[in-house]
């Protein structure tokens, strides 16, 4: 059965959403996501933009990389938390993260690249180090960048 | 407790002048509880005048700050309040009033005194500084005839009826017509029998019973609002850490939290609120990284680094605090360590993610029957939700008007340990 636009807003309307439920819905729900996350509500944008990482799909780095450009913060910490799930993450969209001006997805972009190393990426980590206004940011950027191969 | 409300024997009348509520005994001293929200402040006593302490008082209402005390053979007198003060006693020239064996319910709508009786005419008298009018017959429809009918109040130019079963009909006063009747939407009022009182403060209608527990209703439009406890006999104490302000106001999530605590007759007190909001606070907090479907007493160092800010928080008390976002992203999430209760809301949240929240703090669950004949690829498919209630599972933000808690949460939330006495 199809997926539709209202099964995947039924899923992420929720309060505490089940990622892992809701990404059984399956790759038919991207298109849907994608919608989501060019869309007005807020919510729904950062909880679908979440969703599609942990779909860990083909298109699912696309629809990240559409979230990191987002205009609102909330989307953005969403879309870098959620690279995390994805099996391998583009030293670009790595970068935008990194290269973000609010620390909250500066914060998340380190998590993911802790997790998921792309290639390239030594002079950003490098930048947060030693010239981040968050101080915790900085300590965060060298303990990646002793993991880093 | 000091702010029951005309729970004694001997209280005879209860009537409203602006937002004081009146209450008369049958030894004519008059007492007065000052209405704030949903709050009834202490009882105090009137100085000045008994009042309505002649065995042949018929009926009390008001009309502006005046007491109007009805006898049995409708003689009309005054008393005008001032004040905590109860003025002398006059007698108002011109007509009698409500004498007749039939005459059933008297009140008040500007300037005129209206008498309803047993078969439904509506009389009315137009008052004029100290004098009572002639009578005259309302035309339109008949009001308040139903065996029944139990209560009659105003809220502005409505006639409202209140019945045995909690049913509450209007009719718009016009002049002098009667409109048709009509029935209001929401919440059924004054149907207990132990129901003993009914007066308008306001928009609020507010039923007093016998114990001296009160209950109100805001009566907006045609429709009477969810049901508060005037003076929640228990109540939470919050401890609210704004990290980041919320899209939909903390207050809105706050009084909407109260409305609907307020129907179990638990009181939500702001104990404190901190302003964390600032440039050089702990930035890396605000988008926080919470333990996946937030089970209970799991944490992320995160969840235990932000709820180690608990200054000035109490052994019993709850913390909220009001984060940017979550990961993953959630409105809200109800873990906490076991020395400290709360809860995070997020920026995303709806206007009643905070009340939500807190029913899981309070060991609240998730309705069941919202996901019937799922698929197994989604079997939470919220196929059957309720947005009627407040722990509905498919989304706070679907709630359309306020949501109601059912008797076994109630109980669940007045037995929690988080409840203390007001």
């Amino acid at each position: 059965m199809a997926v539709t636009l209202q099964d995947v807003v039924r899923q992420l309307n929720r309060d505490e959403p089940d990622y892992v439920r809701a990404a059984q819905l399956g790759p038919e729900a991207l298109p849907h996501l994608r919608q989501l996350i060019e869309g007005d509500d807020l919510g729904l944008a950062a909880k679908a933009t979440y969703l599609a990482g942990i779909m860990n799909a083909d298109e699912s780095t696309r629809l990240l990389e559409i979230a990191a450009r987002h205009p609102d913060p909330v989307v953005r910490v969403a879309a870098a938390a959620s690279a995390r799930n994805l099996t391998r993450i583009t030293a670009s969209l790595a970068v935008t993260f990194l290269d973000d001006a609010d620390p909250g997805v500066r914060k998340w972009g380190l998590r993911t690249v802790e997790v998921n190393q792309p290639q390239g990426i030594k002079p950003n980590l490098e930048r947060i180090m030693k010239d981040d206004p968050d101080i915790g940011l900085r300590e965060r950027a060298r303990k990646v960048l002793e993991g880093m191969p | 407790m000091s702010n029951r409300i005309a729970f004694n024997p001997q209280d005879r009348f209860v009537v409203c002048i602006g937002s004081t509520l009146i209450v008369t005994t049958r030894n004519g001293d008059t007492f007065g509880h000052d209405i704030t929200g949903h709050t009834a402040d202490r009882f105090f006593q009137f100085a000045g005048a008994k009042a309505a302490f002649n065995p042949g008082d018929r009926f009390v209402t008001t009309l502006g700050n005046t007491l109007i005390v009805i006898t049995q053979t409708g003689d009309v007198f005054g008393h005008d309040v001032s004040g905590r003060t109860i003025g002398p006693a006059f007698k108002f020239a011109g007509s009698k009033a409500a004498f007749n064996a039939v005459d059933r319910f008297v009140v008040t709508i500007g300037n005129l005194l209206i008498v309803t009786t047993q078969n439904g005419d509506v009389f009315g008298h137009e008052v004029s500084g100290r004098t009572i009018g002639a009578p005259f017959k309302f035309a339109g429809s008949k009001a308040a005839f139903n065996t029944v009918d139990r209560f009659v109040v105003t809220a502005g130019n409505t006639l409202i009826v209140t019945t045995q079963n909690g049913d509450v009909f209007g009719h718009d006063v016009s002049g002098h017509t009667i409109g048709p009747p009509f029935k209001f939407t929401g919440s059924r009022m004054a149907f207990n029998p132990q129901d003993r009182f009914v007066v308008m403060v306001g928009n609020t209608m507010i039923v007093t019973t016998q114990s001296g527990a009160a209950f109100g209703a805001d009566v907006v439009g045609r429709n009477i609002g969810a049901i508060f406890r005037l003076n929640p006999d228990l109540c939470i104490r919050l401890h609210l850490k704004v990290w980041t302000t919320p899209n939909i106001a903390i207050q809105t999530m706050l009084t909407n939290m109260q409305d609907l605590f307020g129907t179990a007759g638990i009181g939500v007190v702001v104990a404190s609120r901190e302003d964390l909001t600032g440039f050089n606070i702990k930035t890396a907090l605000r988008d926080l990284d919470v333990v996946p479907n937030c089970p209970g007493g799991q944490l992320t160092g995160e969840q235990v680094q932000l709820f180690n800010n608990r200054d000035n928080v109490g052994e019993f008390d709850v913390v909220v605090h009001f984060v940017r976002s979550t990961s993953p992203v959630l409105n809200g999430c109800a873990s906490h360590p076991a020395d400290v209760f709360g809860a995070v809301v997020t920026q995303v949240a709806s206007a009643w993610t905070l009340a939500h929240e807190i029913g899981h703090v309070m060991d609240l669950r998730h309705i069941g029957g919202e996901d019937t004949n799922c698929p197994a690829s989604t079997p939470n498919c919220c196929s059957t939700p309720n947005f009627s209630r407040l722990m509905t599972g498919c989304g706070t933000g679907n709630i359309a008007g306020t949501p109601i808690l059912i008797q076994g949460e109630i109980d669940t939330l007045r037995n929690n340990s988080r409840t203390r006495p007001s």
